[in-house]
């Protein structure tokens, strides 16, 4: 950000509006409401889509009302101008954009990490968060998460800079029938059908083959699992072709959760719903890929299961066990 | 020739494209070496025979059909084994302690001491800190043991492992029946204990919900209470079968509150959804019982019998105090007990269990001394006891005739025991509580909320009981 544009822009707002605020000068409620637009602008942007103000109506539950003065307040300041077709960031309020993107998704990185805040909620937290975090604190945020390149619905965070890489990915529902590909992103926004997917388990970086595309969905086999996703779900789901650096799942392979009384298995992976303390204490309990696992007992009402690894019994509640990809082998008893 | 900025703008791109996982294939990467080197190296003797019984055991203990049962019976053998074991040393180091020592205490220091100092310290602060050793010591000396050879044997993860289906239910987490375990030693034990719940949320609903585990110190309250109000109801042979199974009773309340009030936190001011639950289920293994017996009395029995006697000793005094200061015509104790029993026998209760519960907010051991000593004053019984303010230790009939002469009936009795079972708990854990969650706020919550449900449930009981009669 050069003076010389800054200066530009100062002019801009001092033309369009006797008294120009400055972002950070607005009240609480106002600034979170633009920056709120800013950061739907940098989206539109990002994907390449055009932001009309009919996409921009609606958002985040505004009113249209509410929508329309946000978007004055933000061009007033500088930080935004219509551009006939739709509305576009300036660079100063890209900047902001940027900066409130990036404190939003390392919030939901360390929620998803470090806290046991469910998956649902870990958009309105960083929601609410976000707008308080000045530029030192989200980059002293980064530094303790040790700079996380993507957040955990996939989306990548942009750097200390203020780079990202190039878009990528496209919409599940778009996608060939029996072709293998990885989730990129699984959309946070509506929260309650987030909710379902994230209780179906389904996280970005899952590795899936289309079975069966109907009007009313579509079919996966998903990490060793067949799943249904309705529309509504499925349309939250985006998604890309493996990359050499990605494994197909070895055909037979199963959850752990699905694996019958007394049969017995190799680890292959963890899955990626699987993070931060839970995922370490897995692996210290040696839910380590190639690992022999037994599935032993099971607890009353349907409760946790307790397998043996490495010589011990462990109790895994069936929602952790379900992260874990195994491959079932015969066991020859000696 | 390429310049940094170069290099930095390369390695930027190439950040984007590294495989997203990359730190979860390298850590995994480090487990795997890791396990493979400890399976080359280390040897593992043939256990299959071991293996087998510890399965069978396992078959047994979480079985769909068996695994509760056991765990009822097991809990309510321990229970058993505390109630009636502990009668006879009971009443032994009362024998001791109060019909032996106390006399010849008494007289030496009238002789040599002013009449009131005498009596603080005597009649006030001797015999309630002799009251809670003779109450508490036996009880605690069987109950910890016993608990830590279950400890030891491997048993209490699976009562966690069967129970945590019912936990998750309400929003909580199965380890939380281990701190409800410690609980019924000792509340502040029990709030330490749940440091073993890895999830802050969980915890802090284990912590708030403790205090429905009845601790050591108000077990004397529930066993004597049912032992003379209820047990008496039965035929003689079916007595002690009966008072245990109204403790039981009472015991099995307090975890149904425990998991209804789970289940409103968890849904109100601890929202959030259950997290994960991981419990290595130990090999089962022969309790060393010596060393059993040894950390358990050092380590816990000590320990809260210390805590509990460094309590009695000004709680004695200032029960002496308000028995024996006047203010016009009566006792201070008078006036305050004439004064909270109109709010009391709404409740069910009346105002001396009021008053003793608010002299035995440091420790929960000195009510019943407390109600009994009251009493005596107040019907001016005591020729039962040596005088105003002197805590006796006197046989059940006659506790039961004492108490029924002032009033008491059995509903008195079963309220008691319904608020002996919810009330604020005692200031050594309500400081446990603070130091553990370091807020204020919960603090207040754990303290205020088993009160609060305390006196509505006395009060719903109360009056359908008046109701029905």
């Amino acid at each position: 950000m050069t003076a010389a544009s800054h200066d530009r822009s100062k002019n801009a707002a001092a033309l369009s509006a006797a008294e120009p605020v400055r972002l950070e000068a607005m009240r609480p409620g106002e600034r979170e409401k633009v920056e709120d637009l800013l950061r739907e602008l940098l989206e539109c942007e990002y994907r390449g889509e055009p932001a009309s103000g009919e996409r921009l109506f609606g958002h985040g539950g505004m009113s249209r009302e509410a929508t329309l003065q946000a978007l004055a307040r933000g061009a007033a300041a500088g930080l935004l101008e219509n551009a006939g077709t739709g509305w576009r960031l300036t660079p100063t309020g890209r900047e902001a954009a940027v900066l409130v993107m990036r404190a939003h998704r390392l919030i939901e990185t360390r929620l998803a990490r470090e806290s046991s805040v469910p998956a649902a909620r870990w958009h309105e937290v960083a929601h609410a968060a976000e707008h308080r975090l000045s530029r030192d604190e989200v980059n002293r945020l980064a530094d303790a998460l040790d700079n996380p390149r993507f957040d955990p619905h996939g989306d990548p965070i942009p750097t200390r800079e203020g780079l990202l890489p190039e878009a990528e990915g496209e919409p599940l529902l778009a996608w060939h029938v029996g072709e293998p590909g990885v989730i990129t992103h699984v959309e946070d926004e509506p929260p309650s059908l987030f909710a379902r997917l994230v209780a179906d388990g389904v996280f970005a970086g899952m590795r899936f083959t289309l079975l069966e595309s109907m009007h009313w969905g579509c079919k996966l086999r998903l990490e060793g699992r067949t799943q249904v996703l309705p529309l509504e779900l499925a349309s939250l789901v985006r998604v890309r072709s493996p990359l050499a650096t990605d494994t197909p799942v070895p055909a037979g392979a199963l959850r752990l959760s699905d694996l019958g009384p007394g049969d017995v298995g190799r680890v292959v992976a963890l899955l990626p719903g699987c993070i931060g303390a839970e995922r370490s204490r897995m692996l210290d309990l040696g839910f380590v890929p190639g690992s022999r696992i037994e599935r032993v007992f099971q607890s009353v009402f349907d409760g946790p299961v307790a397998y043996r690894v490495r010589g011990t019994l462990i109790g895994l509640r069936r929602s952790q066990a379900q992260q874990v990809l195994v491959q079932p082998f015969e066991e020859t008893t000696p | 020739m390429s310049t940094p900025a170069d290099i930095v703008r390369s390695v930027d791109a190439e950040r984007w494209r590294l495989p997203r996982n990359v730190h979860d294939q390298l850590t995994e990467a480090i487990y795997g070496e890791a396990a493979r080197i400890a399976e080359r190296s280390v040897g593992r003797r043939g256990s299959s025979r071991r293996l087998e019984w510890q399965q069978r055991i396992d078959k047994l203990v979480t079985g769909p059909i068996t695994g509760l049962p056991i765990m009822a019976l097991a809990f309510a053998t321990v229970l058993w084994l505390t109630i009636s074991g502990a009668n006879v040393p009971s009443g032994l180091l009362a024998t001791l302690l109060v019909d032996t020592l106390h006399p010849i205490l008494r007289e030496f220091a009238h002789a040599h001491l002013w009449a009131w100092l005498a009596g603080l310290l005597v009649d006030g602060m001797y015999l309630a800190t002799a009251w809670v050793i003779s109450v508490m010591l036996p009880p605690m000396a069987i109950f910890f043991p016993l608990f830590t050879l279950l400890e030891d044997f491997g048993y209490l993860p699976r009562v966690a492992f069967n129970l945590d289906r019912i936990f998750q239910r309400v929003g909580a987490h199965g380890k939380q029946s281990l701190t409800m375990a410690m609980g019924y030693g000792c509340n502040a034990a029990g709030v330490i204990a749940a440091r073993v719940i890895d999830s802050p949320r969980e915890r802090l609903i284990a912590i708030i919900t403790n205090n429905f585990a009845i601790c050591n110190g108000r077990w004397p309250t529930q066993i004597l209470i049912a032992t003379i109000f209820l047990g008496a109801l039965a035929p003689a042979a079916f007595a002690g079968f009966t008072a245990t199974f109204a403790v039981f009773a009472v015991a099995v309340v307090g975890l149904l509150l425990t998991l209804a009030s789970s289940w409103v936190l968890s849904r109100t001011v601890l929202r959030g959804e259950a997290s994960t639950f991981s419990l290595e289920l130990p090999p089962y293994r022969p309790p060393n019982i010596l060393r059993t017996l040894y950390t358990s009395l050092i380590d816990r029995t000590l320990f809260v019998l210390w805590r509990a006697i460094v309590f009695a000793l000004p709680a004695g005094a200032v029960i002496w105090l308000v028995a024996n200061i006047e203010f016009g015509d009566q006792s201070a104790a008078a006036w305050i007990v004439g004064g909270l029993d109109p709010v009391a026998v709404f409740f069910g209760l009346n105002g001396v269990i009021l008053l003793a519960y608010i002299i035995a907010v440091p420790a929960n051991e000195i009510v019943i001394p407390t109600i009994l000593m009251l009493t005596a004053l107040l019907t001016g019984q005591s020729e039962l006891g040596g005088g105003a303010g002197v805590m006796f230790e006197t046989d059940d009939a006659s506790v039961h005739a004492m108490l029924t002469g002032a009033g008491w009936t059995i509903l008195t009795g079963v309220c008691l025991m319904l608020f002996s079972l919810c009330h604020n708990p005692c200031s050594t854990t309500i400081y446990t509580i603070y130091k553990e969650t370091r807020s204020w706020k919960w603090t207040a919550l754990a303290t205020a909320m088993p009160l609060a449900i305390g006196f509505t449930l006395c009060a719903v009981v109360a009056s359908v009981w008046r109701a029905a009669t």
